[in-house]
């Protein structure tokens, strides 16, 4: 297993795609902070609290790139050829689905790493401090935290869906769906049919990340948002898992 | 160019993502009446037309799929590569497959609309007409969107290798932009240079442009229609025009 990870992180440190997202990532960060530096020059004050609170604001945008990291891990032009050789060879289909999913994960973990610290170091070189800074980054941090088994989730749920799905395309879409409308048919139909609605609405991924503002006790949010996580990352994997199993990869 | 997109027809009428990606909008569509008839007995048929103005962004996804159809993703460079050896000229295989995309997008948006009018208008009774009124005017402020989602869309297919990295990069410009410009716009001074630049940036995006406030008549949707028509022809033909030459550089090995 362990050789199989090897193997998949090499493939994918040696592709031009993690670093050109990465690329974008940081471009568009430092965009946004040059138009705040050019803002506070002309007499607005945007502060470091303000430019990091932003990344609480912008969390589920964490699931869409899970969209881009599974694509970058997994799908290539001849994915299904790739997918024949590696069964044909002999390894276990098992040992082929967990390892593309950690290696899918720990690279998404780098990358949000790398593109969070950036942002935030940014922040702190180019805007003013004030004194609850500390206070500031530590919720932050907190935010991001209890996003992380929620990207977890949404990742295993994206690889799933990249293993069961002939197209990377209707992957892409089906995912979207998923973390985007879904929400909404569950929310519509809490409010004009049952209250039962209400509780398929908690569950998906993208909720808790919309209500974070509203968030007063964070323990409970943390419980929460790791049971939320844990739960969508093991039915995905179980259902991708054996989706794959039974699939005849022709 | 005819026969061309005879041909294009043919291929994507035969793919079976189509007719999923029909029954589950339909599907909603039912879902979306039950709730309107479970509750209540009978709902005005102005107030269920005006949940069509909500639902127009579906277009902006149904879009992808449809540039989606017209490429074979899994042999995309394959197919595209024997089409340019028969001889076919670049320009004629660009404007093919957008037309053939085109007419897809607006057959599976008859379909799913006239389902949507048979859902909700059915128990409309006399008002019916006057719902139907507005739900011409809701599409065509949307058509023009969709249009230029469409362009987007063939253009980004015919330029990243992968139909997965044109469906992400399509999917990014749609969901995650429209909401960075505005926290940017946010930022600034009001009334700013930057403010202005951010805060058109915003507006002309697809997704932004796609929201119309509720419960217009007609003559209140002509600036939006104008607006809209203005916009998606900018996507469209602009798209077009930088896929094209983009393609016509291209080496396809």
């Amino acid at each position: 297993m362990l050789d199989y990870i090897r193997a998949e992180l090499y493939k994918v440190t040696h592709r031009a795609y993690p670093y050109v997202f990465l690329l974008l990532m940081l471009a568009g960060e430092t965009l946004l902070a040059g138009g705040w530096v050019f803002t506070n020059a002309h007499g607005n004050r945007i502060t470091f609290a303000s430019g990091a609170g932003m990344v609480v604001m912008i969390l589920s945008m964490g699931l869409y790139c899970t969209i881009l990291v599974g694509d970058m891990v997994f799908s290539d032009q001849f994915r299904h050829n790739t997918l024949k050789n590696e069964v044909s060879f002999g390894l276990p289909r098992g040992r082929i689905y967990l390892g593309k999913l950690i290696v899918a994960c720990v690279t998404a973990i780098c990358l949000c790493a790398v593109v969070l610290i950036y942002y935030l170091g940014l922040c702190r070189l180019v805007l003013p401090g004030e004194a609850g800074d500390l206070e500031t980054l530590k919720a932050v941090a907190l935010a991001v935290l209890a996003a992380l088994p929620l990207w977890l989730g949404g990742q295993a749920l994206m690889i799933a869906l990249y293993f069961l799905l002939r197209s990377g395309t209707a992957a892409a879409i089906v995912g979207v769906v998923i973390f985007l409308a879904v929400p909404q048919v569950w929310y519509v139909l809490a409010c004009t049919v049952s209250d039962v609605f209400w509780v398929l609405h908690g569950v998906m991924l993208s909720t808790p990340l919309d209500e974070i503002n509203t968030v007063t006790a964070f323990g409970p949010f943390l419980a929460k948002t790791a049971a939320t996580g844990a739960g969508w990352f093991l039915a995905a994997t179980a259902a991708g898992l054996i989706g794959f199993r039974r699939r005849e990869i022709s | 160019m005819l026969n061309y997109m005879r041909a294009e027809l043919w291929k994507a009428l035969r793919r079976r993502g189509f007719y999923l990606m029909l029954g589950v909008l339909v599907l909603g569509e039912w879902l979306l009446a039950l709730t309107a008839w479970v509750p209540a007995g009978r709902s005005i048929a102005l107030h269920q037309a005006d949940l069509l103005v909500d639902l127009l962004p579906v277009g902006l996804f149904c879009a992808l799929l449809m540039a989606d159809l017209v490429f074979q993703d899994q042999y995309r460079h394959g197919t595209l590569k024997n089409e340019l050896s028969f001889g076919m000229s670049r320009g004629r295989i660009y404007l093919g497959k957008t037309l053939s995309a085109l007419l897809m997008g607006l057959l599976a948006a008859g379909i799913v609309l006239g389902c949507f009018c048979g859902l909700f208008l059915a128990r409309s009774g006399a008002e019916w007409t006057a719902a139907l009124v507005r739900i011409a005017g809701y599409l065509s402020c949307a058509l023009p969107l969709w249009t230029g989602g469409l362009g987007l869309a063939v253009a980004l297919n015919f330029i990243c290798r992968r139909g997965t990295t044109a469906a992400s990069v399509y999917l990014l410009l749609l969901v995650l932009l429209p909401p960075l410009f505005g926290i940017g716009a946010d930022n600034m001074l009001a009334g700013s240079v930057g403010f202005r630049i951010l805060n058109g940036l915003r507006q002309v995006m697809l997704a932004e442009a796609s929201g119309l406030p509720e419960a217009l008549a007609w003559p209140a949707l002509i600036p939006y229609m104008l607006r809209n028509w203005l916009i998606g022809m900018g996507w469209f033909w602009g798209s077009a025009a930088v896929g094209l030459a983009l393609f016509q550089r291209q080496d396809i090995a």
